[in-house]
């Protein structure tokens, strides 16, 4: 049985969503900077190649979840006057956006690590213990800042939640990658090869930013180039379409894109010219109410029409089958 | 994606093979076409052949059951795979259209 939502649920679910949202991101925020400043003094201290990859990486996420938080602060305060269709592409240039400083982070990880590799040195003791502490910390809160970011994302898929929770999983694994680089360089200093250690641990850092940056450029970039729905989305509406076959005449096309969270569905329909248009709208109200029940979150546009209105990928014209090419 | 015409016991029979996909599938809209537009909108799809078809596919085939509904035709699904028929049930198809096992069940069906 479809539900129809109340006029008013929607809107305040939504409201109630992102202001949970904002302050999950907020709060991310603010733990990476705390986590940032001593980041620093422990690299600056214990010389180590990974400890100052990471905080440039650190730096660079800061900036993403800034970005992240300033999006969703729009989205909460409402702009529904200046953008019709919503923030969704906003959403996603962000995504875009956080996968892009990744793949910056990478680049200078990298160089930094090839350069410590051809001039090797000692790492200084005394603000490795710092670095440990300092890494302790961030293996811990960022493994709960992924898992809170995880849940959300699975409730309610966003393209920035979606991002966060990949984000925070490639810091506590970095983070966790910098806190065995440094202990096994202390205590495995009497061997000459043990000043390779620190850099060629950061590659390991190279390899996360590279999986999670692609990743996230991967899934938002066809999204923001309005990317019809996936296959199983595609047999939801067709289902829908042969659940009310009697109610329209021709069948012209469909058109569907996601914007951020929200889905939008085009249906280009012919109906008998015979009938009244109150029927007509009746049949399209129906139509239109069950589908968006079954799709979360989606908008759905019933067309009449007498052709699919040069729809992109559909048949070169509207006529139905039989009243196209000649023989 | 192939798709040939003949005639069996006087019954119009359409054979498909290949596969129906994005890129396919536009192919296939104008080759249905061109049959419905020769015949008198009654025949069999044997699909024996047909090793996929997504939802580009299943919008063609929506359009020409509407098609042949709206002009009094009649059409028989058949030799769908394990595959195609499970595309096919999961979007509501054999609602509306008639699907036979086999092309022999379907021309007795006739």
């Amino acid at each position: 049985m479809s539900h129809i939502p109340e006029p008013d649920e929607g809107p305040a679910l939504d409201a109630a969503a992102l202001a949970k949202k904002e302050k999950t991101v907020f709060t991310s925020l603010v733990v990476d900077f705390l986590l940032w400043i001593p980041d620093i003094i422990a690299a600056i201290l214990a010389g180590s190649i990974t400890m100052f990859a990471d905080v440039v990486k650190c730096g660079n996420e800061l900036l993403a979840t800034f970005f992240a938080y300033l999006t969703i602060r729009k989205l909460a305060r409402g702009h529904g006057e200046t953008y019709d269709y919503g923030m969704g592409k906003f959403e996603i240039l962000t995504s875009i956006i956080t996968g892009a400083v990744m793949l910056i982070s990478l680049v200078l990880v990298f160089y930094t690590a090839i350069t410590r590799i051809i001039k090797p040195e000692e790492l200084q003791l005394s603000g490795v213990a710092l670095a440990l502490v300092m890494m302790s910390i961030g293996v811990v809160v960022n493994t709960w800042l992924w898992q809170k970011n995880y849940r959300l994302a699975r409730k309610e898929y966003s393209p920035i939640m979606e991002s966060q929770w990949r984000l925070f999983r490639t810091k506590a694994f970095s983070d966790l990658s910098v806190l065995l680089a440094l202990i096994f360089s202390i205590v495995l200093h009497h061997f000459w090869w043990s000043v390779y250690i620190d850099p060629f641990a950061s590659m390991i850092i190279v390899g996360f930013l590279f999986f999670t940056g692609y990743r996230v450029i991967s899934s938002s970039l066809p999204d923001l180039l309005d990317r019809t729905l996936d296959e199983s989305l595609q047999i939801v509406i067709l289902r829908e379409l042969t659940e009310f076959f009697d109610e329209y005449e021709a069948f012209h096309g469909v058109r569907s894109r996601r914007s951020g969270s929200n889905v939008y569905i085009e249906i280009f329909l012919e109906f008998d010219g015979e009938r009244r248009m109150c029927e007509i709208q009746g049949a399209i109200d129906r139509m239109k109410a069950s589908l968006e029940s079954r799709i979360p979150k989606s908008s759905v546009t019933i067309v009449p029409s007498s052709g699919p209105c040069g729809l992109p990928g559909n048949r070169s014209d509207g006529s139905p089958p039989g009243e196209q090419d000649p023989l | 994606m192939e798709l040939r015409c003949e005639k069996v016991q006087g019954v119009q029979i359409v054979h498909i093979n290949g596969r129906i996909d994005g890129a396919t599938a536009e192919k296939f809209g104008h080759d249905i076409d061109t049959v419905l537009g020769s015949s008198d909108q009654q025949f069999i799809l044997d699909l024996t052949d047909l090793q996929y078809i997504n939802s580009a596919g299943l919008r063609v085939l929506l359009a020409m059951a509407k098609s042949v509904k709206k002009r009094g035709g009649r059409c028989i699904l058949c030799g769908l795979s394990e595959v195609v028929r499970n595309v096919i049930e999961l979007a509501g198809f054999h609602r509306i259209l008639k699907i036979a096992p086999t092309l022999d069940d379907a021309l007795l069906q006739w």
